[in-house]
């Protein structure tokens, strides 16, 4: 084999490997693109996501900050609430776990026989604390005057976990 | 393979018993007669040594012809119009109109074109024995070169380098009148059709007067049959004939060989070209210049010079296709990597980020499966903080609730809400009052399911509502 018949096999190698390879890139070249793109907008998305729950842990540092880590006794806020008045039925439910050593308590309040005006009152007591008692569910049948009637909420509260 | 260009100069031979002309050309310049004159002389040796040594040193070719009275021209034409075809039995047709075999000879095939849909060339052929002959005669002269042309081609190359028709329906005719033999070419425009050598019954000496008239002779005897087998090409009635080679150099000749009587009744308009005895010279040295496919010495034949060109040309090609492929396996890799290397800062970017979510339990390449499966946990466990922080919480939607049915005078006799899910009875003083409601609900992005079981004794419309909200 001659030099220039060596030379001619290496130049046709380096030219067939030169245009696989840019047909390669050809070919691929599109969906590493497409790729990227989506991996920017997943980046993207993580980043929005990561400041999604800025408002909550604000919260919670606020109310750890202030020592407001349990909410206030909810019998004795009624008998506070709706002094004279119509005392509910008060049961609690077992406790959740939340966010960071803080759990969420639950309980159901019921009455026979209520003023929705007393209803009223009791709601915005309860709420009005920080953490205080929200109402999460409510169910109730009036009677006949419709004024009034049984009622059955379900308050939550937020509570600091204590070792 | 056509002659490499690396070369720039050409010195055009022509040589006989005893006659030598020399012309040297370079590219983009007019050529010049270096020699004309006796062979055997100190003169022709010097002029015939410069030439070897120009070309030994690789500085010029050197072109001889291949006699026209021993070279076959012939025009060919193959039924159909692929020019790439027809070069596969150009070989094959022109074997049958030969007196030897194709295999013994050697063939150039030119001017291929397409005419009337049909692949046309004008081929050219000679013994092989007959050209190494002829090769042999210049070596002993002391030159061994480089080109060994198609005489006919190299005219009329040459001739149509110095005097191109002005249109290409042109009937003319190039005489060009050597010592042994006169060459008739004919063509049309540009283009060669044929060549008819006319063998002279003795040399033709210029101060021999009894040569010149056998010659002028064979002419008026032969050339009116040339001309009237070339009116039958064409439509024009007057057709252009150039003169040159050395026996057109003596006037007296020329003037009885343009006269009137030879022309059988066809009008001709005669021209001659310059330095006229040069006139192969110079066209050969041309042609060896143009690389244009008339060079014999091809194949097993091929010059030393001319096969290192072929093969440094050949090697620069390898060297630049390898450059090139070298340039582009380069680019195509930055790219590459520039794309990998970008992948991997917004692979590493995404792991970082979703880390600050997932936290150090987070594995490379789940990065958004894990982010989903926390949000969905985190969402669970900062929901109670967000229904904390919620100043109208559900107690404010309750309100707004009433209010409505306030609104729609509409009595309720069971309510009960969760989050996310609503059911209502009661009853109202007509349905559309309920839909009003249930349009009020569905404003808020609630999914309401009314039914009306009837009416109340009291003559109000009852209604069941249930509503559910994602």
């Amino acid at each position: 084999m001659t030099a220039l018949q060596k030379q001619s096999i290496a130049a046709w190698l380096f030219a067939g490997v030169a245009v696989a390879l840019s047909l390669h890139t050809w070919l691929s070249t599109p969906e590493k693109l497409a790729r990227l793109q989506r991996r920017a907008a997943d980046l993207e998305t993580v980043h929005h996501l990561s400041t999604r729950w800025d408002a909550e842990m604000a919260y919670q540092q606020s109310l750890k900050a202030a020592g407001q880590i349990r909410p206030p006794d909810l019998p004795e806020m009624a008998a506070r609430a709706l002094e004279g008045k119509p005392q509910p039925r008060i049961q609690f439910r077992p406790a959740r776990p939340a966010l960071e050593g803080w759990q969420v308590r639950e309980a159901q309040v019921e009455w026979d026989h209520v003023p929705y005006s007393l209803l009223a009152i009791f709601l915005d007591y309860a709420g009005g604390f920080r953490p205080g008692w929200r109402l999460q569910e409510i169910s109730f049948h009036p009677d006949a005057e419709g004024a009034q009637g049984a009622v059955s909420l379900v308050l939550e509260a937020l509570e600091m976990e204590t070792p | 393979m056509k002659t490499p260009r690396s070369i720039s100069t050409a010195i055009g031979i022509e040589i006989s018993e005893d006659r030598l002309v020399l012309a040297r050309m370079k590219r983009r310049a007019t050529p010049q007669t270096l020699y004309a004159g006796p062979l055997h002389c100190a003169q022709a040796t010097k002029a015939l040594d410069d030439a070897r040594m120009d070309m030994e040193k690789g500085r010029a070719f050197a072109a001889v012809s291949a006699p026209a009275n021993l070279t076959l021209i012939r025009h060919l034409e193959a039924p159909f119009a692929s020019l790439r075809k027809a070069e596969k039995i150009w070989p094959a047709l022109l074997d049958v109109t030969l007196p030897f075999p194709v295999e013994n000879a050697c063939c150039l095939f030119t001017q291929m074109h397409l005419e009337k849909k049909h692949a046309v060339t004008l081929a050219a052929a000679i013994r092989e024995s007959d050209l190494q002959a002829t090769l042999a005669k210049v070596q002993e002269a002391g030159l061994d070169p480089t080109h060994c042309q198609a005489e006919a081609l190299a005219l009329w190359a040459g001739h149509i380098a110095e005097k191109p028709a002005i249109r290409e329906t042109t009937p003319t005719l190039l005489v060009w009148i050597g010592e042994a033999y006169t060459l008739c070419l004919r063509g049309i425009g540009n283009r060669l059709t044929a060549a008819h050598v006319l063998r002279h019954p003795q040399p033709l000496k210029p101060d021999h007067e009894e040569s010149r008239k056998a010659f002028i002779g064979l002419f008026t005897n032969r050339f009116p049959d040339i001309l009237n087998e070339h009116r039958k090409i064409t439509e024009e009635s007057t057709f252009n004939v150039w003169w040159c080679g050395p026996g057109a150099e003596h006037p007296a000749g020329l003037q009885a060989l343009q006269s009137p009587a030879v022309a059988g009744g066809i009008v001709l308009r005669h021209g001659v070209h310059q330095a006229m005895g040069s006139f192969l010279a110079r066209a050969l040295a041309r042609s060896a210049l143009a690389a244009d496919d008339t060079n014999f010495r091809t194949g097993a034949l091929l010059h030393p010079l001319c096969r290192k060109l072929q093969n440094r040309a050949a090697s620069r090609i390898c060297s630049r296709v390898m450059a090139a492929s070298v340039l582009l396996i380069a680019i195509n890799g930055f790219w590459h990597q520039r794309l990998n290397a970008q992948a991997e800062r917004l692979q590493s970017d995404l792991f970082e980020a979703a880390r600050t979510i997932v936290g150090p339990s987070l594995q490379r390449g789940q990065e958004l499966l894990m982010v989903e499966r926390t949000i969905t946990r985190r969402d669970e466990e900062t929901a109670p903080f967000r229904r904390s922080m919620d100043t109208a919480g559900m107690e404010g939607r309750i309100g707004i609730l009433l209010e409505a049915l306030l609104a729609q005078n509409i009595e309720v006799s069971q309510l009960r809400v969760a989050p996310g899910a609503l059911s209502m009875e009661g009853h109202a003083p007509r349905i559309e009052a309920v839909e009003a409601f249930k349009h009020s609900l569905e404003n808020q992005d609630w999914t309401v399911q009314l039914d009306s079981p009837g009416k109340s004794p009291e003559g109000r419309t009852l209604f069941l509502l249930k509503g559910s909200r994602i």
